[in-house]
């Protein structure tokens, strides 16, 4: 019944499936040696010259090493080439954090910036947070990765950006908003990393997973200012000049862990140490429950997040726009609690994602800086000032009366979580 | 979400404030007729048309008719309920006059006239599924003989994943609604959906990666099968399903529910999640979502209430097809191409080989796919010119299809296939693992061998 229109993996699956060695030796009509090195239903189900030694997380099929870094590396370069990433000559920053996304990001960057001849200039871009233990361990991985990767590197500090650590508005803030602070204050952190090398283009290494969870999580929230970018391969913060993109779009989580495992590269184990926000923790808990049921539902929910489009644009913009302008005089006000329209601050670090040509039609102002700091920001003060604000006015707190700053903290981050950026 | 009850302190009914209040829900108490009145004003605020309405004069003989897909789950006998008894009111009221005659479809593909279930005798009617999903209405419905070539359960038999199964049985639901609507003349059609079955068919279909039918599946509003307008309406749209449960139980309609309806506790302990399928598992994030997030399910129907097909995209996309292309299978439209999208992301190119090792192996795996998999190219090529269509891609599924089919092994699967416009059947196709292949098996379709 089979013919030759099925494809390669099908007919190596059946192959698989119906040879066994046995069937083979006793056909006289086989020529196939007796003293056989390997049996054909171990065979990679790609190339069936090699061993398979795994299977694919995406799609099951088994594979061998060879075939493994081929699928995953020109999966890469065809997002990256797809979606018109780079241009030659580009300056591009690659976020490390010594972690095991971005240490591949970095690897793989560098040789397909090699095979292909993007003509990038790339540079590892690290940040350190001040997180005792975590990130002297990791700091030191993308110390190594630099000498491995034959990269410049640049390392910029909370301490020095903002005058706070991570431990510092830890210790300030409580452990459970801390995400949220990580997420902001790393983004501008590598903006401005970024903008202080003269580089406008930052690559992560944020991957399909986190992007199938970006797009449950903009549904489940009913996020309408969100939805239709959930997938955006390319972002950037509302006013910033600076390009983000996500090579990783479309590859898997576990993907980049094998990866990593069979270059042996070089990484730094733990992420952040803070755990994810309540509710996207059960957005996380889902996709990891529906990806052993089906192992595309990574990709098949991106597909799906391509595909929404929001009717009444128009006249959601103008409300929108009307909203932002309310925001922007709340907080002059200093009055930022009961801020409508609540858009969370993502803790992944990523935030608003409106495409150059929107911007305006979503209604924030291009051009501003911060009052306080004079960053680019679509609000009088940008997001960083609000929350650093936050900490100086728990720190005041703090020094008064110890119980409060507890309650502060909750209370800082529900505004956070409302506030419009 | 709570609907806890307060007899003890009898609390009065904040409606009628006569009677003593049985429960609370939206944080007014209610008593029982209260509620019962609250729930069906629910659906006739969405069935408010004259349409809906006793006609007199000119229009008597108009009478509209309105089909009720009963799956005897709890929120469909409760919209069941809710209609027979606005039909018994408008008789009442209007001397035997009704506003239009229901039809009720049931899912196990039976047909039961609700007129006669109003003047007590029963007539049902079976329909027997086709392979080209045309229906036939069998009266006296005693026999279903063998001679139809497949069943339902044959068809999906050779599924291997539950989740394509349910997937599939979901398609053919659908177009048997929309079929029984055109054959029966129908031209609205209303569903019993609950606001929380609504939102787990959004998040189940984005799951799925049919994100671009969310809109059709969950909107009200005119629908075009075959050329055929029909109007869907979700009456209980706004309904909560722990107001379904109380509705049933102060109907005394539990007994009448579909066993297989699972409670959220069944549900919870019935399975594990590596059996469960994507609609169990997306049923149960809501389920057991914490009461802080009780207003995710109204988020999410009305997020995905807004969504609206992804048309504009088409012109970006280089497709020389003229027009839209549709499913074969779901008939849904297919907006990108699903096959390109992919094999742009999953890449499945050898690595080259390198050795005489390598070489060894590779031609032993020549040796024994040939046993296997016997050339046969020439036969299929023929395939192809027969079926006189001009078509670059053999068959043309969209994305969640694909990867449906995904999920059937081996022998592949026969699907019926309608011809857009004239609904006859043009060919059979085997549907392969990848699902994009056409197989051009004709050893089982000489039944019905195109036109
Ligand atoms: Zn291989
Ligand atoms: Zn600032
Ligand atoms: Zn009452
Ligand atoms: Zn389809």
């Amino acid at each position: 019944m089979e013919t030759e229109s099925k494809s390669k993996r099908e007919v190596a699956r059946e192959v698989a499936r119906e040879v066994m060695p046995s069937k083979i030796l006793s056909d006289s009509n086989l020529k196939v040696p007796v003293k056989r090195p390997l049996k054909v239903k171990s065979l990679c189900e790609v190339c069936h010259a090699r061993k398979a030694v795994m299977r694919r997380p995406k799609n099951f099929s088994s594979l061998c090493k060879e075939c493994f870094y081929q699928a995953f590396e020109t999966e890469i370069h065809n997002t990256i080439v797809g979606n018109k990433l780079f241009y030659s000559g580009e300056s591009v920053a690659i976020g490390a954090s010594g972690g095991k996304d971005s240490t591949v990001l970095a690897y793989i960057m560098k040789i397909l910036n090699e095979r292909y001849n993007y003509g990038l200039n790339l540079v590892l871009l690290s940040i350190d947070e001040g997180i005792k233990g975590y990130r002297d361990d990791s700091l030191a991985t993308v110390k190594r990765n630099q000498q491995q990767y034959e990269m410049p590197l640049e390392i910029v500090s909370y301490k020095d950006l903002y005058s706070w650590s991570m431990d510092e508005i830890v210790a300030s803030s409580g452990i459970r908003s801390s995400c949220t602070y990580c997420g902001v204050l790393r983004r501008q952190a590598l903006d401005r990393g970024a903008a202080k090398l003269g580089i406008n283009h930052v690559v992560t290494g944020h991957n399909a997973d986190d992007v199938a969870e970006t797009v449950l999580m903009n549904l489940l929230r009913g996020d309408t200012a969100r939805l239709e970018n959930s997938t955006a391969i390319m972002t950037s913060s509302s006013g910033s000049p600076i390009k983000r993109s996500k090579p990783f779009k479309y590859t898997y989580q576990k993907e980049i862990v094998l990866y990593a495992h069979y270059k042996k590269l070089d990484y730094f184990s733990t992420e952040c140490t803070y755990a994810p926000e309540a509710f996207r923790g059960t957005a996380r808990q889902l996709l990891k429950n529906l990806e052993a049921v089906r192992p595309s539902c990574i990709i098949d929910i991106i597909h799906s997040g391509e595909n929404f489009k929001l009717k009444e644009k128009r006249k959601r913009e103008t409300l929108q726009y009307k909203k932002n302008c309310r925001n922007v005089q709340q907080i002059k006000e200093g009055n930022n609690k009961n801020i409508d329209n609540p858009i969370e601050v993502r803790s992944d670090g990523s935030v608003s994602i409106f495409k150059g040509e929107k911007k305006s039609a979503n209604g924030f102002v291009d051009g501003n800086r911060c009052e306080k700091c004079g960053y680019l920001s679509s609000n009088k003060i940008c997001k960083a000032c609000i929350l650093l604000q936050g900490l100086e006015h728990n720190r005041a707190k703090v020094l008064i009366d110890t119980d409060t700053s507890v309650d502060g903290a909750a209370v800082l981050t529900k505004t956070l979580e409302k506030l419009t950026f | 979400m709570s609907s806890s009850t307060t007899k003890a302190g009898a609390v009065v009914c904040s409606r009628c404030k006569i009677e003593e209040s049985l429960l609370v829900t939206r944080k007014e108490a209610f008593c029982s007729s209260c509620f019962t009145k609250f729930i069906s004003n629910k659906q006739r605020k969405l069935m408010s048309s004259d349409k809906f309405k006793v006609k007199y004069g000119k229009q008597v003989n108009e009478i509209h008719k309105v089909l009720l897909c009963l799956s005897f789950g709890r929120s469909s006998l409760v919209l069941l309920d809710i209609i027979i008894n606005l039909l018994k009111e408008q008789r009442s009221i209007h001397r035997g006059r009704q506003g239009f005659k229901l039809v009720v479809i049931d899912i196990e593909f039976k047909i039961l006239n609700i007129d006669s279930f109003l003047s007590g005798s029963y007539d049902f009617e079976r329909i027997k599924l086709f392979k080209d999903f045309n229906s036939m209405i069998i009266k006296d419905g005693s026999s279903l003989d063998e001679k139809f070539p497949q069943t339902v359960q044959e068809l999906l038999s050779k599924c291997s994943s539950n989740s394509s199964v349910e997937d599939l049985l979901d398609i053919i639901y659908n177009e048997l609604y929309f079929n029984t609507c055109k054959s029966e003349d129908c031209h609205t059609m209303i569903f019993g959906h609950s606001m929380t079955k609504l939102a787990v068919d959004i998040l189940a279909l984005t799951i799925k990666g049919r994100g671009s039918l969310v809109n059709q599946r969950v909107t009200d509003g005119i629908h075009t099968y075959q050329k055929y307008q029909v109007e869907v309406v979700h009456p209980l749209r706004d309904v909560l399903d722990s107001e379904i449960d109380k509705y049933l139980d102060l109907n005394n309609l539990m007994q009448f529910c579909d066993n297989n309806n699972d409670t959220n506790t069944t549900l919870a302990i019935k399975k594990l999640t590596k059996n469960m399928t994507i609609g169990e598992i997306t049923r149960r994030y809501f389920d057991t979502l914490d009461k802080d997030y009780s207003e995710t399910v109204s988020t999410v129907v009305k997020i995905g209430s807004k969504l609206i097909d992804p048309i504009s995209e088409k012109n970006d996309e280089k497709d020389d097809n003229n027009g839209i292309q549709f499913c074969k299978i779901c008939n849904c439209k297919i907006f990108k191409n699903p096959q390109a999208w992919l094999n742009r992301i999953t890449v499945e190119e050898p690595f080259p080989i390198t050795n005489d090792e390598e070489r060894a192996a590779y031609e032993m795996y020549k040796e024994a796919a040939l046993q296997i998999s016997p050339d046969n190219l020439e036969e299929e090529e023929e395939e192809e010119e027969e079926e006189g269509v001009p078509q670059k891609e053999p068959i043309s599924l969209c994305y969640g299809c694909l990867v449906t089919i995904g999920g059937v092994p081996k022998e592949g699967l026969d699907w019926p296939v309608r011809n857009q416009e004239t609904q006859e059947i043009l060919n059979e196709y085997i549907l392969t693992d990848n699902g994009s292949d056409d197989d051009g098996n004709d050893d089982d379709n000489d039944d019905d061998g195109g036109n």
